[in-house]
């Protein structure tokens, strides 16, 4: 019972700040909405038994890269744009794509609440609570993660290695480019 | 609960589809290039807890495997993708992805 009201707690806390993420004006009012988003999940998260994932997506998704966003939106130094939220037109292009897309997964989504296709006949398997608190969250999925799924782990070591050198590579100033933006515009 | 999960699934899977469908939508209706990367970041958490959630369900780790997977591509591409906007915006001095037509015809 009280997960119940712990669950609709966070997910009423995740879709606000959801909904702030996306009609807020200024950038940085949105970032700190998509913070409150990322904690309210790492909630749900501890709610479903998964602590391990509560903590990274705390550390990398509210630690590293809210924090890379954040820096980015105060380096560009843009145009104040004020308060408040956006005033929706759905006469435009993008309002009336918005409109469609989102049409199609709501009755989408009332499809899957009210047909219930979702009856698996067996839903027990090798990790059940009782195993993850035995041997312990991390163990468990680190059982996992270095034996059935060990190649793609170390694809991603080199996909991060890839993403820091492209990184550096297109926000370094050349001498070229430097003298170029200094001389034909204010930067 | 099978699993652990303490609340029926298709609470989560809702809960999910919800945040999927406000980051979709936030991503096609704003024209601002960081609040347009937030809305991915959206996107991608209510696939995480997705996978979550299916993992708990089956009493397998797949899926959190899986998500530590996802979530490291997200940081590589929040670095990659935040260096293409400083790049854009040091050339153009803008974020407005409208104003980046310049090969429209």
């Amino acid at each position: 019972m009280i997960y119940h009201v712990l669950f609709f707690v966070f997910a009423a806390l995740a879709v606000l700040s959801a909904l702030g993420v996306v009609m807020r004006k200024n950038p940085v009012h949105a970032g700190v909405s998509l913070l409150m988003t990322f904690v309210s999940f790492a909630a749900l998260y501890i709610l479903i038994n998964a602590q391990f994932i509560a903590v990274i997506q705390i550390t990398i998704y509210a630690g590293a890269i809210l924090v890379l966003v954040l820096f980015v939106i105060m380096l560009l130094n843009l145009r104040d744009p004020g308060r408040g939220f956006i005033d929706l037109a759905f006469n435009t292009r993008q309002g009336v794509a918005a409109l469609v897309f989102v049409g199609l997964f709501i009755i989408e989504l009332v499809t899957l609440l009210f047909l219930r296709y979702f009856q698996p006949a067996n839903t027990s398997g090798p990790y059940s609570t009782a195993k993850i608190n035995a041997t312990g969250s991390i163990e468990s999925l680190a059982e996992v993660l270095f034996t059935k799924y060990l190649f793609p782990f170390e694809v991603v070591s080199v996909l991060l290695l890839v993403a820091i050198i492209g990184a550096v590579v297109l926000t370094r100033r050349d001498s070229k480019v430097a003298s170029d933006t200094e001389e034909g515009g204010q930067s | 609960m099978s699993g652990g999960l303490m609340v029926p699934p298709m609470y989560l899977l809702t809960l999910s589809a919800i945040i999927f469908i406000i980051g979709t939508a936030g991503f096609l209706i704003r024209r601002n290039a960081l609040i347009m990367f937030m809305s991915l970041e959206l996107m991608f958490n209510a696939v995480n807890l997705t996978f979550v959630t299916f993992s708990r369900y089956f009493q397998q780790m797949d899926g959190e495997a899986f998500v530590l997977f996802i979530m490291a591509v997200a940081a590589a591409e929040a670095a990659v993708g935040l260096a293409i906007i400083i790049t854009l915006f040091r050339n153009k001095e803008t974020v407005k992805v409208d104003d980046v037509d310049l090969l429209k015809g």
